[in-house]
């Protein structure tokens, strides 16, 4: 196996992976998308709103800023998100006990109010009581008061997982793909630079003697080449044991984090398997 | 009425970008540069900023009592 790093940047990685099965890969793209936990806003208490934006309206947008959870994913791991969960579900079925409640969340306030001018409210103006958990960006507009308009709010954040819904979601972008290989029939080519034309990576470069491939990585294999070229001396295929796994954060955790985590989860749940199959060894086969 | 937090279809936090966006985009400079600039790459992000009108700087008014 050999895994490399094609990219990174503050908020995306792009890994080059070999000898790795896709469904792995695959694996470990949906875990960062739906298992991956971070925090958000999970309840509001509206004590007051008279802006224009209706209070479900406020409380969503609030669910819907990403705050940092680098820390928090340690820090508030107990209880598991799946008994915070059952907290906040409005049917109620066996409750954990309140002290358990209080230990997974957090309490953030918004208050404004326009006196005599037009006020923007930011995420920034977020106060959190916990100095880890906070809006990744302070410039996102929450809602824009009129003067003698006010809101005041107490906002209840919570780990979660994309599962449940998606403002969990770490990622905003979690995908995998192919790498190709790009094969020129030279004796039917007649470097006519079609295949150049229409190549929307700008993959491919004309030399006096033949195509070059300048970056096959950047290959997404759309096959336009092959349409383009007019003697059938193009071929594109996918390689079968190399992929790369593209990963964008929505700022929550970092983009290693969320590779690293997701990775976490899926040992973790096949070492439970592991020890239960260790756990059957010796049994006897009986008959059903 | 007010640009929404995130991309509706993939979740990318657009919102923190509005700002800059529309700033520069009043002092006449061209949307497609701008975004660019501002690292929006997917046309779903992209649309969500280029067809947002902020109504709610009118709207507002009509609730004051
Ligand atoms: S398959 Fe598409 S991206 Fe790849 S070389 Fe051909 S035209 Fe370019
Ligand atoms: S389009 Fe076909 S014939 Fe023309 S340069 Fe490309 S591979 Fe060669
Ligand atoms: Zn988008």
């Amino acid at each position: 196996m050999n895994v490399s790093l094609r990219r990174i940047a503050d908020n995306a990685i792009e890994i080059l992976i070999q000898g790795l099965p896709l469904p792995i890969i695959n694996a470990i793209r949906r875990y960062a998308l739906a298992k991956v936990p971070t925090m958000a806003v999970d309840e509001v208490a509206i004590i007051a709103n008279t802006s224009a934006l209706f209070d479900e309206i406020l409380a969503h947008r609030l669910a819907m800023i990403p705050l940092y959870s680098e820390v928090a994913i340690r820090k508030y791991a107990e209880p598991p998100p799946e008994v915070c969960a059952k907290c906040t579900a409005s049917e109620a079925e066996e409750k954990p006990p309140a002290e358990v409640c209080k230990k997974c969340f957090v309490h953030l306030y918004l208050e404004a109010e326009a006196v005599d001018r037009e006020i923007v409210v930011y995420s920034g103006d977020i106060k959190s009581e916990d100095p880890d958990v906070y809006p990744v960006y302070n410039n996102i507009p929450i809602v824009i008061l009129a003067p003698g308009q006010k809101i005041l709010l107490e906002l209840r954040a919570r780990l979660g997982r994309g599962l449940e819904h998606a403002k969990w979601s770490p990622a905003t972008v979690a995908v995998s793909r192919y790498v190709a290989t790009i094969e020129v029939d030279k004796k039917r080519c007649n470097l006519c630079g079609k295949c150049v034309e229409v190549c929307p990576r700008k993959v491919l470069e004309l030399s006096n003697t033949e195509i070059k491939v300048r970056d096959i990585y950047e290959c997404i294999l759309c096959k336009q080449c092959i349409n383009a070229c007019p003697n059938k001396a193009i071929d594109v295929v996918p390689k079968s044991d190399e992929y790369i796994l593209y990963i964008e954060s929505s700022g929550a955790l970092k983009p290693a984090t969320i590779v690293r985590e997701a990775a976490n989860i899926l040992i973790s749940e096949l070492e439970e398997l592991l020890r239960k199959v260790v756990e059957w060894r010796g049994r006897k086969v009986t008959a059903q | 009425m007010i640009i929404p937090v995130r991309c509706f279809t993939c979740g990318y936090p657009i919102a923190a970008k509005w700002e800059e966006f529309i700033e520069r985009v009043k002092r006449g400079e061209d949307p497609k540069k701008v975004l660019d600039d501002l690292g929006i790459k997917r046309y779903c992000c992209r649309r969500m900023l280029l067809s947002h009108v902020d109504l709610l700087r009118e709207a507002m008014y009509y609730t004051v009592r």
